[in-house]
């Protein structure tokens, strides 16, 4: 984390980050009633510009940091690993190690890598290593190079510009025709797939546009429904009755942000999310889905631990 | 009148299909585009715009009226879509502003029960907006003004447009903002148009601006319609709403949410039951209109869309025709 804070001058985060250890993590997961939580790294995350060997080694050593803490904590905390896309041979073999070796959960995607969105050509080889592997692909916003500076003044990124990726990348990966050409990839989108929900009406009939036939033939929605989204900062009267209606309940996994989502004190963090999610007055099926059925479901280890 | 609905009566036996309606609802429609000829003449040479299509270049304001005719669309309120009048050149701007206005202005004389009017500002030349507003408000009587979300990757709470907007907020006025290309985003998704998914963003960009920047407090008279549904706004109300407790809250003590449910919206491309949840649970459902963007998409098939929603006849009437003749008071003396 030190590492990282020297690197970089995103306005992103609290200072309460520096002193992250799994055990405050605990403490916040048994504070808001959680069992589990699947560990994810936030931007800017493990690719260094024109340094390849330094984002491998940083990627292979947040991923052995958090593989330890997995073996510390068994019954607490599981992780999706991040690699150092837009490096795909570098990606490929940290895939391999973080499976084979690691045991990870899934692996850990920000929304795009230098300006590319993950449908980007470039990024094939890796999905269809992921789509042979069935993999749960976590995906987190990060800044976008056309968005990052001198936008809305007062605002920093992530408030907009960060939901704003995210359903860009989500757009990308199925007009792409990623979604469709490596079906057993699991996504799964934070923050309720961003502005997701925002552009829905003009993007569900993008498949009809000459540009996309063939790509997606089961249509936008079709595949939209098809993806997970977490529940994080997504407001209980209005954003969530949207994503409702735009997917299944199947499809809904909550989300926390912890440590990051606002202002410290973060230890209360992981129970103001649990709130703000039962603040939307969800059905006890509705509830147990969300909060634990889905996620099993996509985890099928949960459940033995 | 009569002779119509004969025509109708005799359409509905010759037809195999029934019409959708006998007694038409009458809606109102927010989100209306006016391409006058001249001005796409013009436009077209100088724009590589890749919006619209060639039929545009032969719109009539008659095709609008035929249009609406077959939606159930009594009143519609004419604006420009992007790129609008700016081409870095003042005096073009001042011209093109003018122009756009005196041709709408023509149809709207032509067809005063069919047409209303928000006029063009050439932003962001604050001095050419400012005689404009005189002329579209005092001599044009247009219903309003209509802004695009940015000028020059300027969004409209920037301090260089406060003049402008202190005299629409002298003058109580209504304006109607679309959305529009963000200067610094170039095609994100391959293939497919900038607007479809970008334009949402940038109105999200410009609603978030005139709230921090304090600029909806500190002219509070301005009554703002968003097309669209706001944009992304609503889905984003979770991240905005936490700039409350930041120090750039004290622009708008009554907060972000509050300062949201006063601004009206129209639902153009929004015709979706999760759009349309999430703006409902966030700010008055009377602050919600009709809106097509014909002729960029087809207002039938707007109405079609929207009727298509679970939401109530008393929801619908008043988002397709009641909520606009609150703010256009006006409208009541036409008997439309």
């Amino acid at each position: 984390m030190k590492a990282e804070a020297e690197r970089s001058h995103n306005e992103h985060g609290n200072s309460a980050m520096f002193s992250w250890t799994a055990e405050g993590d605990v403490a916040a997961l048994d504070k808001g009633g959680v069992d589990f939580a699947v560990a994810s790294i936030s931007t800017p995350g493990v690719w260094i510009p024109g340094n390849v060997a330094l984002s491998r080694s940083l990627a292979r050593e947040w991923n052995e940091a958090a593989a330890q803490t997995v073996h510390d904590h068994p019954t607490r905390f599981g992780f999706f690993a991040p690699v150092p896309l837009p490096d795909t041979d570098g990606t490929l073999k940290e895939i391999d190690y973080a499976y084979g070796t690691l045991h990870a959960d899934g692996i850990n995607f920000l929304s795009n890598y230098e300006g590319k969105w993950l449908g980007d050509p470039g990024f094939a080889p890796v999905m269809d290593e992921l789509n042979r592997r069935k993999s749960l692909v976590y995906v987190h916003p990060t800044f976008s190079p056309c968005c990052t500076a001198n936008m809305v003044p007062g605002l920093v990124a992530p408030s907009l510009e960060f939901p704003f990726d995210t359903a860009r990348t989500i757009i990308s990966l199925v007009t792409s025709g990623t979604t469709t050409r490596f079906p057993d990839i699991r996504f799964v989108f934070s923050h309720g797939g961003g502005a997701i929900t925002g552009i829905y009406g003009r993007v569900k009939e993008m498949g009809n546009m000459p540009a996309f036939r063939g790509k997606f033939p089961a249509g936008m929605h079709a595949e939209l429904q098809k993806l997970y989204y977490d529940t994080a900062s997504l407001d209980p009267d209005v954003t969530l009755p949207a994503l409702f209606k735009m997917v299944p309940p199947t499809q809904v996994l909550l989300g926390s942000d912890y440590p990051l989502a606002g202002p410290p004190p973060t230890d209360v963090m992981v129970k103001k999310a649990v709130e703000e999610f039962e603040a939307y007055k969800p059905s006890s099926t509705l509830k147990r889905a969300v909060e634990r059925d889905n996620a099993i479901r996509l985890l099928p280890r949960i459940a033995k631990i | 009148m009569p002779a119509r609905s004969k025509k109708k009566k005799a359409r509905k036996i010759a037809s195999p299909r029934p019409a959708p309606s006998k007694k038409p609802l009458g809606r109102i429609d927010l989100h209306h585009h006016f391409l006058p000829q001249a001005y796409m003449r013009e436009e077209h040479e100088r724009s590589s715009a890749t919006h619209g299509n060639t039929d545009m270049l032969s719109w009539t304001p008659e095709k609008s009226i035929a249009e609406m005719d077959k939606a159930g669309v009594a009143f519609a309120f004419a604006s420009t879509s992007t790129p609008g009048v700016w081409y870095d050149d003042v005096e073009l701007g001042r011209r093109l502003a003018r122009e756009w206005t005196d041709a709408a202005a023509a149809a709207i004389a032509k067809y005063p029960t069919r047409f209303g009017l928000f006029a063009p500002l050439p932003l962001p030349d604050t001095e050419g907006s400012l005689a404009q507003i005189g002329y579209a408000l005092d001599q044009v009587k247009s219903d309003g003004v209509g802004l695009l979300a940015n000028y020059d990757g300027k969004w409209l709470g920037d301090p260089a447009f406060a003049p402008v907007m202190a005299e629409l907020n002298r003058r109580k006025a209504i304006v109607y903002v679309h959305p529009t290309f963000t200067p610094c985003v170039t095609n994100t998704i391959p293939g497919a148009a900038m607007q479809l998914v970008e334009f949402p963003f940038e109105t999200t960009r410009t609603i978030a601006n005139l709230v921090l920047s304090g600029t909806a407090t500190r002219f509070p008279d301005i009554r703002w319609i968003f097309a669209h549904n706001g944009g992304a706004t609503p889905m984003l109300i979770g991240r905005l709403e936490e700039q409350d407790h930041r120090p750039i809250g004290k622009n708008f003590p009554a907060g972000m949410r509050a300062e949201l449910r006063k601004f009206y919206y129209d639902n153009a491309s929004a015709w979706n039951s999760s759009a349309m949840a999430a703006l409902m649970n966030l700010v008055p459902t009377s602050h919600i209109m009709f809106g097509s963007d014909y002729p960029f998409l087809s207002a039938r098939e707007a109405v079609h869309k929207f009727d298509k929603l679970d939401l109530g006849p008393a929801t619908r009437v008043a988002i397709e025709r009641g909520n606009a003749f609150k703010l256009f008071p006006r409208l009541r003396k036409l008997k439309i």
